[in-house]
C-alpha cells in the first residue's frame, strides 16, 4: 500500500513536467505577449517594447524561457508577475482558498443532491417519477453556467435579497457568513456536476437491481431500505466514484465560469485572466496547481475503492 | 502673462431615471464609504506606468498633477500648481506652487518633487507610456522651493493639458524607496490614501490633511473611504448595484443596455454624458486596395454612421468627426460639412470601380474584444459596406493578438475605440501625423502633417483654430481610418448618492465631493 502511494506520488513528478512543458510551448505559439498587453495602447514604439520584452526575459528562446522557468520553480520560486509585478506565489496564495472552498462545497452540494435523487430515481417503481428525474438531470446537465449564476443572483439576491451578492468571506474566520455568501456559487457549480453524478447513481442502481445478492438480500426479509443502502448502494457506488475523480476536473474548470459570473477573486479567473494577459508565469502556476490538485484527487478516488470493494488490493 | 487656458465644452448631464423633482440642494453630510463596482482588473497603481483604466480610477483619487480639469466645464484650473507664467517665446512655464499641499506621508509637496517627477516618467528605466507626452520637455529646474520652470524643446500649444492627468501626478523626491513597490503602494497628495490592495478590490480612506475645500470652505473629502469592487460580469455587476451592496457602477459594462436596465428603477439613478472616446474602422492604409485613397472614401461613404449610432447605441451617441463635439472652443464640424460623411453607397461603388475594383473587394474586418460594443458594430459595417461592393470577413480574435497586431499595422481593418482627449492635438496627433506614437494605420500625408505641427507649435488660440479647422476637412478627405460615433457614456448611482459628476474624460475625482445622504 505505501508502495503504491510512493509510486503514484513519483509518478506526478513526470505529468507535472509534460504538462507545463506542453502549456509553456502552446501559449508561446500563440500571438501577442505580456510585453505588449503591458504597453497597451499607449505607443508603438519598437525600442520600449524591446526594452520590456528584455527585461521579462522574452528575447531569448523559448527553451530557455522554459529552462529558466524550470530552474526557479524546483527551487521554489514562482517567479514574478509579468502583469503587476507580483510574486506569483503570494497571487496563488491569496486566490486558492476561494477556489478551494467554492470547489469542495460544490461537491458535497452535488452528492448531497445527487445520491438521494439518482437512487429514488434508481429504485422507484413509478415510471413517471423516474422520467421526471431524467428530465431533471437533463436540465441541470444541460443549462450554461452562466445563465444559471446570473438567474440564482437576480432571484435571491436582487429580488428575495435572501443571499449577499459579493460577499465571499473565509470559512476559518467566519464559517457561517462563508457557507452563506458561497452559497450561490457552488450551487451553481455543483448543478451540472450533481446531475451528472445522479445519473450514474440510477443506472449503477439499475444494473445491480436483478443481481442474485439483491434477491438474497430480499428474500432474508430485510426492508427495502436496508437492501438499497448496505447492499445496492454500497456497490453501486463504485462507478460513482470514479466519476467523483473526473468531476474534481470539471470543477476546477467550471470554477473559471463560476468566478466570473459572481466575482470571486479565485484560482479559476486569475488563469482566465493570465491567458488573456499572455502572463506565462502566472498561468504556468495555476496550471501546475490544477494539475497538481487533479491528480491528487485521482489517486484519492483509488484509495476510497479499497474501502468500497475489499476485492482491490494495490500491491 | 496671463496663462493660455484651454476652456470649455460643457458635459451634459443627464438623469433618465428621476423620479420626482429636485429639492434645493442638500448640504453634504462626511462619512460612509462610497462603493464603486467596475469591471476591469486593477492591475498596477504606479502612476506613471499603469495604463488600465481601472488603474486610473483609482490613481485620480491617490495622485494629483499640477493642474486639474474641471470634470464639468473641461477648462483647466490649478491644482497643486497655483498659479503659472507662460515667456513669450512660449518655451518657458513658471509654475508656482501652493504651500499647503502635502504628501501622504506629512511632507510638504515642492518644487524638487515636480523636478524628480518629470525625471522619474523621461527615465527609460521607468518604462513609462507617458514619456512620449512628455518629449517635448527639455529641463526642469527647481526656481524655489514653490516655484519650478519647465523648459520645452519646442513651443506645444497642448502642453498644459498634457500635465493634469493623474499619469502625470506627482510623486515626492525618492519616490521608488519612499514607497517601496509603486505597483501595491503608493504615495501621493490626493483626498484618499491606499488602505488595501488587491487586484478584486481597493479600499481607499480619507487623507486627513488633504488641501482642497468645497465651495462653503468645507474640507474634502466628504466620504471616510472608497471602496471599488471588480466585477466582470456586467449583469452581476447591475445585480449587485439593484441588491443595495454597491454605491456607484462606472466604466466599461456600465454601457446603454446597462442604462436601459436599470432607467426606472426608483432607487437609482442613471446618469450620462458625451464621451471623448470614439468608435473607429482603422484601417491599414499601406495594404491594397486601401493605398489607393479613393477606396478609403469609398469606405466612408459606403458607412451610415447615423443608422449605426441608432442600432448599435439605440441613437445614444453622436457621429464622430475628427473633434468631438463636446469641444465647442475647437469648433468641431458637424457631419454635414465634412467631406465623404453623407452615406452614399452608389458613389462609393463608383470610386471603388475607378480605383480598379469595379467587382468590389473582400475586406477584412477585426473587431476588439475587450470593447462590448465592437462585434456589433463589425456587424453593421459588415451589412452597410456590403451596399458598396465590399465584402467583409469579420475576424474574432483574443485580446492579446489584437493588441499584437495592432502594433506591428497587421490588419486590413479593425474596429476598436480611441480614448479622446480635451486638446484636439493630443486628440489627433499622435493617430494621424506620419510620425504619430500610435499611427498604426500607416497613414501619410505631407498636408496633414504640416496642418498639425503647425497647429501644434502656434501659441495664439484663434491660429490654432483656423488650423483644426482646416486639418478637419483634410482629415476626412484623405480617410485615415473611419472616426465612427462618439457614443453617451454611463454611470448608474443609488438614489442616496449625491453630488458626483460623470466627466467625459472619465476621471472619477469628483468622488472627491460625493456623499451618502442618510
Amino acid at each position: 500500500m505505501q508502495r503504491y502511494l510512493i509510486q503514484r506520488l513519483l509518478s506526478l513528478v513526470p505529468v507535472l513536467f509534460v504538462v507545463s512543458a506542453l502549456v509553456f510551448s502552446l501559449v508561446h505559439l500563440i500571438p501577442g505577449d505580456p510585453a505588449q498587453v503591458l504597453l497597451g495602447f499607449e505607443n508603438t514604439d519598437p525600442e520600449q517594447l524591446a526594452r520590456v520584452r528584455r527585461d521579462l526575459g522574452l528575447d531569448r528562446p523559448v527553451y530557455v524561457q522554459y529552462g529558466r522557468w524550470l530552474a526557479k520553480v524546483v527551487r521554489g520560486d514562482l517567479g514574478k508577475s509579468a502583469r503587476t509585478g507580483r510574486p506569483v506565489l503570494g497571487l496563488v496564495r491569496e486566490a486558492l482558498p476561494f477556489t478551494l472552498e467554492l470547489a469542495t462545497y460544490a461537491l458535497v452540494l452535488a452528492l448531497a443532491i445527487a445520491i438521494p435523487v439518482g437512487t429514488l430515481a434508481g429504485t422507484t417503481r413509478s415510471r413517471l417519477a423516474d422520467a421526471a428525474m431524467q428530465l431533471l438531470t437533463l436540465l441541470g446537465l444541460s443549462l450554461p453556467a452562466f445563465w444559471v449564476g446570473t438567474m440564482l443572483i437576480l432571484a435571491f439576491s436582487v429580488h428575495l435579497r435572501w443571499f449577499p451578492v459579493l460577499s465571499f468571506p473565509s470559512f476559518a474566520q467566519a464559517p457561517l457568513a462563508s457557507l452563506w455568501g458561497f452559497f450561490l456559487p457552488a450551487l451553481t457549480l455543483a448543478t451540472p456536476n450533481a446531475a451528472a453524478i445522479a445519473r450514474m447513481v440510477r443506472a449503477s442502481l439499475v444494473a445491480v437491481r436483478h443481481e442474485e445478492y439483491v434477491k438474497v438480500a430480499r428474500a432474508k426479509g430485510l426492508r427495502e431500505a436496508v437492501v438499497v443502502r448496505r447492499h445496492m448502494l454500497k456497490n453501486a457506488l463504485i462507478p460513482v466514484v470514479t466519476l467523483i475523480g473526473i468531476v474534481a476536473g470539471y470543477l476546477l474548470g467550471g470554477s473559471i465560469v463560476v468566478e466570473q459570473v459572481f466575482a470571486i477573486p479565485g484560482v479559476g479567473r486569475m488563469g482566465l485572466l493570465a491567458i488573456v494577459q499572455r502572463d506565462y508565469p502566472v498561468l504556468q502556476a495555476v496550471v501546475l496547481l490544477v494539475t497538481f490538485v487533479f491528480v491528487l484527487v485521482n489517486l484519492a478516488v483509488d484509495l476510497v475503492y479499497v474501502y468500497l470493494d475489499p476485492r482491490i488490493r494495490y500491491a | 502673462m496671463k496663462a493660455t487656458r484651454v476652456t470649455v465644452a460643457v458635459a451634459v448631464l443627464l438623469a433618465l431615471a428621476l423620479g420626482g423633482a429636485q429639492a434645493q440642494a442638500p448640504a453634504p453630510q462626511r462619512g460612509g464609504t462610497l462603493r464603486v463596482g467596475i469591471t476591469q482588473e486593477i492591475l498596477n497603481l504606479d502612476p506613471h506606468v499603469a495604463t488600465a483604466f481601472s488603474s486610473i480610477q483609482v490613481l485620480d483619487l491617490v495622485y494629483e498633477s499640477l493642474l486639474r480639469l474641471n470634470p464639468q466645464t473641461l477648462e483647466l484650473e490649478p491644482n497643486l500648481a497655483q498659479s503659472w507664467t507662460v515667456s513669450p517665446d512660449g518655451l518657458e512655464y513658471t509654475f508656482t506652487l501652493r504651500r499647503d499641499a502635502t504628501f501622504h506621508d506629512g511632507s510638504t509637496v515642492d518644487a524638487s518633487d515636480v523636478k524628480a517627477t518629470i525625471d522619474r516618467i523621461l527615465d527609460p528605466n521607468t518604462k513609462s507610456p507617458q514619456a512620449s507626452f512628455l518629449a517635448p520637455v527639455k529641463e526642469v529646474t527647481v526656481v524655489n522651493p514653490f516655484a519650478v520652470k519647465i523648459t520645452l524643446r519646442q513651443v506645444t500649444a497642448s502642453f498644459l493639458s498634457l500635465l493634469a492627468a493623474s499619469t502625470r501626478g506627482i510623486v515626492p523626491v525618492n519616490f521608488d524607496e519612499k514607497v517601496g513597490d509603486p505597483k501595491v503602494k503608493t504615495l501621493g497628495s490626493g483626498p484618499y490614501q491606499l488602505a488595501e490592495f488587491s487586484s478584486s478590490a481597493v479600499r481607499l480612506v480619507r487623507y486627513e490633511r488633504y488641501w482642497r475645500r468645497d465651495g462653503q470652505g468645507g474640507r474634502l473629502p466628504y466620504s471616510d473611504g472608497v471602496l471599488y469592487r471588480v466585477i466582470p460580469d456586467a449583469a452581476t455587476l447591475r445585480a449587485a448595484l439593484r441588491a443595495g451592496e454597491l454605491d456607484l457602477i462606472i466604466g466599461f459594462g456600465v454601457d446603454i443596455t446597462a442604462a436601459r436596465a436599470l432607467a426606472g428603477a426608483p432607487d437609482l439613478r442613471v446618469l450620462s454624458v458625451a464621451d471623448l472616446s470614439y468608435s473607429l474602422l482603422g484601417i491599414q492604409n499601406e495594404r491594397p486596395p486601401f493605398s489607393d485613397v479613393r477606396v478609403r472614401q469609398a469606405l466612408s461613404l459606403a458607412v451610415d454612421r447615423k443608422q449605426l449610432i441608432d442600432v448599435v447605441y439605440t441613437g445614444r451617441g453622436t457621429i464622430a468627426g475628427p473633434i468631438p463635439p463636446t469641444l465647442r472652443e475647437w469648433q468641431p464640424l458637424p457631419a454635414g460639412q465634412l467631406p465623404h460623411y453623407r452615406a452614399d453607397p452608389a458613389r462609393a461603388r463608383e470610386l471603388l470601380a475607378q480605383a480598379g475594383h469595379p467587382r468590389g473587394v473582400t475586406i477584412k474586418m477585426m473587431p476588439i474584444a475587450t470593447v462590448p460594443d465592437a462585434v456589433q458594430i463589425a456587424q453593421v459595417l459588415k451589412e452597410q459596406l456590403a451596399r458598396a461592393g465590399f465584402t467583409v470577413d469579420i475576424e474574432q480574435v483574443d485580446f492579446a493578438t489584437f493588441l499584437a497586431r495592432w502594433r506591428g499595422s497587421q490588419f486590413d481593418t479593425f474596429v476598436s475605440l480611441n480614448s479622446g482627449s480635451i486638446d484636439p492635438d493630443i486628440h489627433l496627433y499622435r493617430h494621424i501625423h506620419s510620425t504619430g506614437s500610435t499611427n498604426v494605420f500607416k497613414f501619410k500625408d505631407a498636408n496633414v502633417d504640416r496642418l498639425l505641427d503647425q497647429a501644434r507649435n502656434t501659441a495664439d488660440p484663434a491660429r490654432r483654430r483656423q488650423l483644426y479647422a482646416e486639418a478637419q476637412r483634410a482629415v476626412a478627405d484623405r480617410v485615415p481610418f473611419l472616426f465612427l460615433a462618439y457614443a453617451d457614456l454611463f454611470a448608474v448611482t443609488r438614489a442616496p448618492v449625491q453630488g458626483f459628476v460623470l466627466a467625459s474624460t472619465r476621471s472619477m475625482t469628483p468622488l472627491a465631493e460625493t456623499w451618502i445622504s442618510r
